[in-house]
């Protein structure tokens, strides 16, 4: 299983394109 | 050691096959070298008697023998070998006999002269390597008898004795653990019949000079014995444990040895002058061992010496010149018990080990030595002769090395990690007795059962180490609350740091005058009752104190901006508490003047702004009681309405007294012990676009944005997403504005999760905002 996939199922993502879209929206979910 | 099975089974009545034994032994940790079979255990092969032989007519190198197999008609046997002569005894397989590397015997016609069978060498039928010819047996060998009667077969099972269990270095010995593990009838000693009538103690016979060493020495006299070969069968038995017969009485005290695990020596005699003394060597004694080499001796050796010189190097070797030879005729027949210490250190300084002195040093049973002393006298007079002194010459004490060790059962079964409920009747099978609660009696051969853990080890040996379950040991382990904990505390730091500020590290302990420093009254602090310096006597309640002395000293060095933060544990009287607190100083320049900038120094709004980022929580902030150190302080107030913490200004002429140039901000947040954020989930994006509206409206000068804020979200209005406040503005003139009234400028944000607005929906939406607003607050709005 990819890294992708591990994140997908860890942080409940319903879709991999999420990752490179690079949406700052969906980045600013992970700002520490 | 090599142990003979055949020999075993003379104390033990075992129905178990040799693996079963192998494996037994193996698991109570006694490990088996090897196992190897001996002997001819040969169906249809027998001793045969070559009566005569000739050339074979067709072959050079075959002969035609005639054979006697027993019976009354000779055979003829073709044979390829030559070392034999017509009356020698061979080892014949008849037809139908299959040898030990699957030949199958069977009669059939050798170049053509008819061969009834095979004579065979030693090779072929497994019982030496010696393939050059035919194996010739004993000219007594009863001819037509099966091989395996001169060959008796047996199996012998090669094992290796730790140096704690002296008591397995004997086939009784081993038969007795054989026994004990696998609940056997206990194994009865030899009987044994030429017991003295009595002991008597004669220092004209037996001396002991160094009793420390030698406790306890026996001495036996046989009179008439006749020196010679021993007999079959005690040969066979040394022969298959791996030792060398010699003659019937040295044999037989291998015998004993081999057989109790007690070492013995025969003196001969005649060659003693006056009687036996046990004594250190004197410097530069000499002695001629038996095994051919001279030996010099130290003031450390012990040794048998008689009343001139020399005899034995004591539990080692004996000396040529006192050893039992062809004309020897009396005997002298020494069983002693040494210190095992010594015999060692003896046998390591002159290179010299023996089957005795690995015994002796590893330590024998004191309780056997003289039931081997006469068990040795039994044999002399059978396979010897003679005549035996009823009584036997003693010297000193046999020690006493019984023990008694205490067992708990519930310390066995936690070293063990097990319940074993039977551990009291396996300790009884391995011949120890209990003597009261769980103190167990120790038999004198198991001198290494000294410890409560040796016992605890025994009952494991017998339980079997294989039935303790085995457990992952050391697994990964689950990140823990505390874990969690931690690492939000880290990533916090790191946003602050990210901020743009230091982290200080403070003391724990502060001076009185730090709870001047505080955003609330007076706390009761811990106090320390003997402090080490007067500055550090209390236990802080605050961070904030500490905070303020470090930016003094950032001050007084003269830098003019000290932004800091603070993570660590606070103490309060109350409640016995101790909390994780978050505390930030900041003064000083947010910014310095440039060219393309000015100067901003740091206010409020930018400690709110990075609480903000630090905390990723929403919070509003209301005044709260000023102290004297602070005359504004704000409680930090969560959406829940918990209060979080405080912020507060430091009063102006403290600031000035610190040396700071500017307005100094503190906060101070009680960070939440244990309670951490859920595991981080995806929240979906937004798919469908915004609708912006904004309103303007005149409100009184004291309405708080809080207050407008409130207004709003009390409408519920799912639609509503973001409010902005985009302007406020103020004319001290009074002219665009009234005086006491300011005029606010909100952006709000329309969207549905499921569909595009249309205008309608959010212009109806924007409507019922705006009349709550006016509602809640009573503002007017400026269309």
């Amino acid at each position: 299983m990819g890294l992708e996939r591990l994140a997908m199922s860890l942080f409940g993502l319903p879709d991999i394109r999420l990752l490179i879209e690079n949406d700052q929206r969906f980045l600013a979910q992970f700002a520490t | 050691m090599k142990l003979s099975l055949s020999w075993l089974k003379e104390f033990l009545f075992v129905k178990h096959s040799v693996t079963e034994l192998v494996e037994a032994l193996t698991f109570a940790g006694v490990e088996v070298e090897g196992v190897e079979q001996r002997g001819a255990d040969l169906d249809k092969v027998i001793v045969a008697q070559i009566e005569s032989f000739e050339s074979h007519p067709n072959a050079d190198r075959l002969s035609v023998c005639r054979v006697n197999d027993g019976s009354s008609l000779a055979r003829q046997i073709v044979c390829g070998a030559k070392n034999f002569r017509a009356g020698d005894k061979v080892a014949l397989a008849l037809p139908g006999a299959v040898l030990p590397d699957g030949v199958k015997i069977k009669a059939s016609k050798l170049r053509g002269v008819e061969s009834e069978g095979m004579l065979c060498s030693a090779s072929e039928l497994h019982l030496a390597d010696d393939a050059s010819g035919l194996l010739i047996l004993p000219a007594d060998a009863p001819i037509g008898s099966p091989l395996s009667e001169i060959f008796p077969p047996d199996t012998i099972i090669e094992v290796e004795v730790t140096p704690n269990r002296p008591d397995l270095l004997s086939h009784f010995g081993i038969a007795r653990e054989l026994a004990a593990l696998l609940d056997l009838p206990e194994p009865k000693l030899p009987q044994v019949i030429a017991r003295p009538e009595s002991a008597r103690e004669d220092s004209a016979v037996v001396r002991l000079e160094a009793p420390q060493v030698c406790p306890f020495y026996s001495a036996r006299l046989l009179r008439g014995v006749q020196v010679g070969p021993s007999p079959g069968w005690l040969r066979q038995r040394l022969e298959a444990a791996g030792l060398r017969s010699i003659n019937n009485v040295v044999d037989a005290t291998n015998y004993v040895l081999l057989e109790l695990g007690q070492p013995l020596h025969a003196f001969d005699a005649a060659k003693i002058r006056g009687g036996i003394v046990v004594r250190f060597a004197n410097p530069g004694e000499e002695l001629l061992a038996l095994d051919g080499k001279d030996y010099e001796l130290g003031p450390d050796d012990l040794v048998i010496a008689d009343h001139e010189r020399v005899l034995a190097i004591a539990g080692v070797m004996g000396g040529e010149g006192s050893g039992v030879a062809a004309i020897t005729t009396d005997l002298l027949l020494e069983a002693a018990y040494f210190n095992p210490g010594f015999i060692r250190r003896t046998s390591r300084r002159l290179g010299l080990m023996s089957d005795s002195s690995f015994r002796f040093e590893r330590g024998v049973d004191p309780e056997g030595v003289l039931l081997a002393s006469a068990r040795a006298i039994d044999l002399f007079l059978k396979v010897a002769g003679g005549k035996v002194d009823e009584s036997i010459v003693v010297g000193g004490s046999m020690p006493n090395l019984t023990g008694v060790v205490e067992m708990r059962p519930e310390r066995c079964n936690m070293l063990l990690g097990m319940e074993i409920p039977d551990s009291a009747k396996l300790l009884s099978r391995l011949g120890l007795k209990q003597a009261g609660g769980n103190r167990w009696e120790i038999p004198s051969f198991r001198q290494d059962l000294i410890r409560e853990v040796d016992l605890i080890e025994e009952v494991c040996r017998m339980a079997g180490i294989q039935r303790i379950p085995s457990r992952a040991y050391g697994s990964a382990t689950r990140s823990s609350a505390a874990d969690r904990v931690h690492d939000e505390l880290m990533q916090l730091r790191q946003r602050l740091v990210g901020l743009g500020l230091f982290e200080a590290r403070t003391l724990t302990l502060v001076d009185e005058h730090s709870l001047d420093f505080l955003l609330e009254p007076r706390p009761d602090a811990l106090t320390l009752r003997n402090p080490l310096v007067e500055d550090q006597k209390i236990l802080r309640p605050s961070l904030v104190p500490g905070l303020v002395r470090a930016a003094e000293r950032n001050f007084n060095r003269g830098l003019s901006s000290v932004a800091i933060f603070e993570i660590g544990r606070v103490f309060r009287v109350a409640g016995s508490e101790e909390s994780m607190c978050l505390s930030i100083f900041l003064s000083g320049e947010r910014q310095s003047k440039s060219w393309n900038q000015d100067a901003a120094a740091f206010d409020l709004f930018d400690l709110k702004g990075m609480l903000k980022t630090a905390l990723r929580k929403e919070f509003a902030l209301t005044r709260a009681h000023p102290t004297t150190f602070a005359p504004l302080v704000c409680h930090v107030v969560d959406a829940e309405g918990r209060l979080m913490g405080k912020v507060g200004q430091v009063r102006p002429g403290l600031a000035k007294e610190i040396g700071a140039r500017g307005p100094v901000l503190v906060a101070e947040l009680t960070l939440p012990a244990g309670e951490t954020a859920q595991g981080f989930r995806y929240k979906p994006l937004d798919r469908f676009p915004t609708v912006t509206r904004d309103v303007a409206f005149l409100a009184d000068r004291e309405l708080k944005y809080q207050a407008v804020l409130d207004a709003f979200a009390s409408a519920g209005e799912p639609l509503l997403t973001n409010i902005h406040l985009f302007d406020l503005f103020i004319d001290p003139s009074g002219e665009k504005v009234p005086l006491h009234k300011k005029s606010m400028a909100c952006s709000l944000t329309y969207r549905a999760s499921d569909r595009t607005l249309t205008q309608e929906e959010a212009n109806a939406a924007h409507g019922r905002l705006k009349s709550q607003l006016v509602e809640r607050l009573g503002v007017t709005l400026r269309e």
